[in-house]
């Protein structure tokens, strides 16, 4: 989507924003920047903290990447990561006597399956009657984050029914910890492993060139007898699969039940992870350990530093400010070549 | 728009038309062939978005529009003013515009193709107005194809050709439809009507009473039938608008027919489509000229790896395709946009013809092209077809229709005729 010398420019204009939010909220520069780095990549727990954090943010921003280039602009990424991990949830509650492997693809898959299912409303929507997908996967977030809050005290929650959170998934089930120190789990391979397949299938396969050929000029698309339609139907619900994913993963890797404020908005982070990733697999795998290292690095600050973990909000906007003001001036650059 | 040159007069008076409000003061007014009506708005909030001044705090829409409402009722027209827009007809709405510019300007009324998309009944009840604003002291100027409608309602004939005058202030009463076409289409070129050339093969390209919608939902093309016969350049010539971007959809399998049979002499992927409007249905403008020619391509097993679009082999194919159509880059990864106007339509007939396709759909191909270009899109077309493709060419270029085609049929209000005289069939006389 961009070229390359500008890509070299994200990097730079990141540790900028970096630095200027920091000046901007008052915190002594050298300090915070030192509590930051050693809570991202200080040390090993740093390191992996980082990475846990990141896969959530690149599955999302992988999902949302797939269908934003199909000209589909999910916004939902909260909302289908929530239903998928109720999905997963609600698998392990319906065949409890699973155990290992087994249950782990069967957790996943229908918190895919939940995810994409949930994603479907909106693509039917958009199918029989035309409605925009940004308001409709905006709108379904709040619906997501209610059927959340209701399953955890309703159908889900925990057996001795005293606290607002589902049964807790035994050891066995739950991903496997490279270290019994810390969350590090071998569900953060599905994040690279996902964005090496995206990257190769939209790059290299007639699928994968369809989806951008759509995105890119759905009349052209329909002009070669093409069904845009059908593919950007498609590919919302193969980002709402994704998104589910996230969700699951989350899930068996990471806190192995279910609760209120089960995503800390990791659906909402992962917009600006895909912007500034510029739209690309890769690049998503790059700005998504860029936005995870920031938000293990700010647990650091808020807990020995005067900074609030909201630090990472401000960044995000800015950052996701900063990237559409560059796009549009390139464009405009771009243009005024071509003119003149 | 202004004038370069020239002095409009009204009632001996030269006026300066600097926008629509200076032509308004001056009581000129137009309805247009597409309606300028908001369509989330009733009826009332239409007809007050013709007042001049739109101050104050408050907006009195049904006083605002009163004076137009009034105007309705002395034509007869019974118009509720609440009603929202999109739930009129087609006439209706006509009736709200025509409002509108009686609003704006008495003095001179001026109706591009208002006919185009009215029922019989909707259009007598037109002229049936246009009669009654003429005997007011209304000066009415009617933009119009269709002889008949001319033949039918006009006083005095004025005849434009390619930004020209060819006649004017011809008396209708002594006019013909014969006489009127022929000074529409000039020496025109003789239509060809060429033998068929049949290969010996029983198998054409056949369509049987098809009836096609527009996006509107109304009727854009009246049980049309025809039949392609193989080595065959079927021109189809007319105004635009009439139809002829509808059957070309349908014909390419880009839009549903709503009714009759189309049968097509091979598998409908080799059908090749050629649209009217390149920029818009025909290239990706942001894509690179790779990706653009892979289109088509990325359906052929040439530029394919085991099935997938691998970099040496597209390239290696795609810089083949372009040596071969003669597309003018230095670069095949830069985006088609960068291409001139010529090289960006070599670049879908390039990739429209690498699928080695049986039946072309052309519409307008050569349209804003050069020269050259337009002699090398017609050549490409005019080879199809010697190799037994079953070419339908849509185009408004009466020279273009005679140069390319073996056989011609004229399209008119949806419909399809067939005869000698160019100008009568444009004009809408079988």
């Amino acid at each position: 989507m961009i070229r390359m010398g500008t890509l070299l420019l994200v990097p730079f204009g990141l540790v900028a924003i970096l630095v200027l939010t920091l000046l901007v909220f008052g915190l002594p520069l050298g300090e915070s920047v030192a509590l930051l780095y050693d809570g991202a990549i200080g040390d090993k727990f740093g390191v992996h903290r980082t990475v846990v954090k990141s896969s959530p943010l690149i599955l999302v921003a992988l999902g949302l990447m797939l269908a934003w280039r199909a000209g589909m602009y999910n916004i939902g990424g909260e909302g289908q990561l929530i239903t998928g991990a109720i999905a997963g949830a609600t698998t392990f509650r319906l065949l409890p006597s699973m155990d290992g492997f087994a249950a782990n693809l069967l957790i996943l898959t229908f918190s895919a399956a939940g995810g994409a299912a949930f994603a479907g409303i909106a693509a039917f929507m958009y199918a029989k009657r035309g409605v925009n997908v940004v308001i409709s996967t905006i709108l379904l977030n709040f619906v997501a984050l209610s059927l959340l809050s209701f399953v955890v005290r309703g159908p889900l929650q925990e057996s001795s029914k005293s606290i607002p959170q589902s049964d807790t998934l035994p050891g066995t089930i739950m991903f496997l910890r490279f270290d019994s120190q810390s969350d590090l789990h071998a569900g953060v391979l599905f994040s690279i492993t996902v964005s090496l397949i995206l990257w190769l299938w939209l790059s290299y396969t007639p699928g994968g060139f369809r989806l951008r050929l759509v995105g890119s000029n759905p009349n052209a698309a329909r002009a070669a007898r093409i069904d845009a339609t059908s593919v950007q139907v498609r590919s919302l619900l193969w980002s709402g699969a994704l998104c589910g994913l996230a969700g699951g993963v989350e899930y068996v890797g990471v806190s192995g039940y279910l609760f209120d404020g089960f995503s800390p908005g990791w659906g909402f982070l992962a917009i600006p992870v895909a912007l500034i990733g510029g739209l690309h697999p890769i690049g998503i795998l790059g700005s998504g350990l860029y936005f995870g290292a920031l938000v293990a690095g700010s647990k650091n600050l808020e807990a020995f530093g005067g900074g609030k973990a909201s630090l990472i909000y401000a960044m995000q906007g800015i950052g996701v400010l900063a990237f559409v003001a560059l796009h549009e001036w390139l464009r405009r650059n771009r243009e005024k070549v071509s003119a003149g | 728009m202004q004038p370069d040159k020239g002095d409009i007069v009204v009632s001996g008076r030269t006026v300066a038309l600097r926008s629509a409000a200076d032509a308004s003061r001056s009581g000129i007014s137009l309805v247009h062939q597409h309606f300028t009506l908001v369509r989330a708005f009733t009826v009332a909030e239409n007809l007050a978005l013709q007042q001049a001044r739109l101050g104050g705090v408050l907006l009195n829409v049904d006083a605002m529009a009163a004076s137009a409402l009034d105007l309705a009722k002395s034509l007869g027209w019974s118009i509720d003013p609440r009603k929202r827009v999109e739930s009129l007809s087609v006439g209706e709405q006509q009736r709200v515009e025509i409002l509108k510019a009686l609003a704006s300007g008495r003095r001179v009324v001026m109706f591009d193709e208002p006919t185009s998309t009215l029922v019989r009944e909707e259009i007598d009840d037109l002229f049936h107005l246009m009669r009654k604003l003429r005997d007011a002291g209304t000066t009415i100027v009617l933009i119009a194809h269709k002889l008949a409608e001319v033949l039918e309602v006009s006083d005095r004939v004025t005849i434009l050709r390619r930004g020209q005058i060819v006649a004017s202030d011809l008396a209708t009463s002594e006019c013909s439809a014969e006489d009127l076409a022929e000074l529409m289409v000039g020496h025109a070129p003789p239509m060809p009507s060429r033998e068929r050339r049949v290969h010996g093969k029983t198998e054409s390209l056949r369509a049987e009473r098809v009836e096609v919608l527009n996006d509107r939902g109304q009727i854009a093309v009246r049980a049309v039938s025809f039949e392609v016969g193989e080595g065959e350049i079927l021109g189809i010539g007319g105004v635009d608008g009439n139809g002829q971007a509808e059957l070309a959809e349908a014909l390419a399998g880009v839009r549903s027919i709503s009714s009759g049979e189309l049968y097509l002499p091979c598998a409908s992927h080799l059908v090749a489509y050629l649209p009217q409007d390149r920029r818009r249905d025909g290239l990706a403008l942001h894509m690179s000229i790779r990706e653009n020619l892979l289109i088509e391509g990325h359906r052929q097993p040439n530029p394919k790896t085991w099935g997938l679009l691998l970099p040496m082999r597209v390239r290696a194919w795609c810089e083949e395709i372009v040596r071969n159509y003669d597309i003018r880059t230095t670069d095949i990864d830069a985006p088609a946009a960068s291409l001139s106007g010529g090289n960006q339509q070599k670049v879908v007939v390039a990739r429209v013809m690498s699928g080695e396709p049986r039946v072309i759909i052309a519409v307008s191909p050569t349209r804003g092209l050069d020269l050259r270009a337009t002699q090398y899109v017609r050549n490409v077309l005019r080879s199809a077809r010697d190799q037994g493709a079953f070419v339908v060419l849509f185009t408004t270029d009466l020279d273009e229709l005679a140069e390319l085609s073996d056989r011609v049929l004229i399209m008119s209000g949806g419909r399809l005729l067939e005869g000698q005289d160019m100008g009568l069939l444009l004009g809408g006389v079988e």
